[in-house]
């Protein structure tokens, strides 16, 4: 059954409809969620809360078809109210199951690069690091992006200009400076 | 490194994270619970110590998980975030009032939170917003919330058990049963009946059945409303009232 046909059964109250919306759509909201906020308890916070948004509000979606977009739009705006009110450091191996710090990262993240990458990303402040998310993991537009955050286009393109520039340079330079890179832009 | 090759490698690095990562099974139940209470018939107004109570219930349901709760009660929804501690300092500062760091009884101030509410309408619309400051007092064990924020329209007063009158303050105590359940539990008729009459009440959403006394004192005071409330404190109401009463000759 399509994504419209769920939404659609679901505005007309059928709860077995959400129930699978939530099993197709589960796992991308709680990982988008965690990389996000870089961390799998806020993660599963958020995706609550991004499906109980949607519960509130189904009956405003007007195209069914736009179900996931619309999911990480209502994720990506909790996640962001989160992260500012959170303001602090992430720490850097908490996505990972086994808590063994840097052995845990080695053993997920292959390369270097990867791992550099991914150091970075954690440097990044939060508008950044969602836009990075959104654009190259949920593969979200620049357009589906600004709505989601509440951006105009420009500033969605700006943010992913310094982001870019930003995990470049981690990619080339050794000892990155936090809060060197978290001016950038 | 090239545009193209940084696109690669973020895409990758992105999905290797991720790639055993999975929503948990609780975040099924967490997400049914919080729909199913969003779902309860709206009432425009809540009694204020049992929208305390179901507030505390849901996020003791969660409390597991270490995580944010948020509940939706007969249109007030509330929520706060379990990672939040405030020093005595800031939670002292943001609630406004002049908060005891230790009372005379033992309890002793532990950390403060913001709660945040809003009273929403019967078509989900937001109708007011409002944050309450909570700070937790802790003693042998037993944890007492005292809460404070500015008086609500959409919060009502609701049954008042006990009550006496300190420096022209009058302080409220309420108290009942709770009986939290798992979401799927159904209820036994000995159960039901006592729903009925109001020997207990039910909060649904907790993973195990636990019967709960739950404590409520407010007063309202220099324009502001505060309230002192635990779960199981072994404290009578004279001893939370005296509580109450400390404070507002502070």
């Amino acid at each position: 059954m399509t994504d419209e046909e769920l939404v659609r059964r679901w505005q007309q109250g059928d709860r077995q409809a959400f129930d699978a919306l939530y099993e197709r759509f589960k796992d991308d909201a709680f990982r988008t969620a965690c990389l996000i906020t870089g961390n799998r308890a806020d993660g599963e916070d958020l995706a609550q809360e991004a499906f109980v948004q949607c519960a509130l509000h189904i009956g405003s979606l007007k195209d069914g078809s736009k179900f996931r977009p619309w999911l990480m739009r209502l994720l990506s705006r909790s996640a962001w109210k989160y992260c500012k009110k959170r303001r602090r450091e992430q720490p850097v191996c908490e996505l990972f199951e086994t808590g063994e710090g840097e052995s845990a990262l080695t053993a997920v993240l292959r390369t270097e690069e990867q791992r550099r990458l991914y150091e970075a990303l954690y440097v990044l402040d939060e508008k950044r690091r969602t836009v990075i998310v959104l654009y190259y993991f949920d593969e979200l537009s620049v357009r589906e992006i600004a709505q989601a955050v509440g951006a105009t286009e420009g500033t969605v393109k700006s943010r992913l200009f310094s982001a870019r520039r930003h995990l470049r340079q981690a990619l080339t330079e050794k000892g990155l400076k936090p809060k060197e890179a978290s001016l950038h832009g | 490194m090239d545009e193209m090759n940084l696109d690669r490698a973020l895409r990758e690095t992105l999905q290797d994270c991720t790639n055993d990562l999975k929503a948990p099974d609780r975040l099924k139940t967490r997400v049914d619970f919080a729909m199913q209470n969003n779902t309860t018939a709206p009432r425009r107004k809540m009694c204020s110590w049992k929208r305390t109570a179901i507030t505390v219930c849901a996020v003791l349901a969660v409390a597991v998980t270490g995580v944010f709760a948020a509940t939706s009660m007969a249109g007030i929804y509330s929520h706060s975030w379990s990672n939040q501690k405030m020093s005595y300092a800031e939670t002292a500062s943001k609630a406004g009032v002049q908060l005891p760091e230790m009372f005379s009884n033992g309890f002793v101030f532990q950390s403060g939170y913001e709660v945040f509410s809003e009273a929403r309408g019967d078509a989900g619309e937001t109708e007011s917003k409002w944050t309450d400051i909570n700070a937790v007092y802790e003693k042998n064990g037993v944890t007492l919330s005292l809460e404070t924020g500015v008086p609500q329209d959409a919060l009502i007063g609701g049954t008042v058990k006990q009550s006496r009158e300190v420096d022209g303050v009058k302080v409220s105590y309420t108290d009942d049963n709770y009986l939290s359940v798992p979401p799927d539990y159904e209820l036994t008729e000995a159960q039901k009946e006592a729903e009925s009459s109001g020997d207990i009440v039910v909060s649904v959403g907790s993973d195990q059945v636990e019967m709960n006394f739950f404590q409520f004192v407010s007063w309202e005071q220099d324009g502001k409303r505060h309230s002192l409330y635990g779960y199981d404190t072994g404290l009578t109401a004279d001893e939370l009232m005296d509580m109450a009463a400390e404070m507002i000759g502070a």
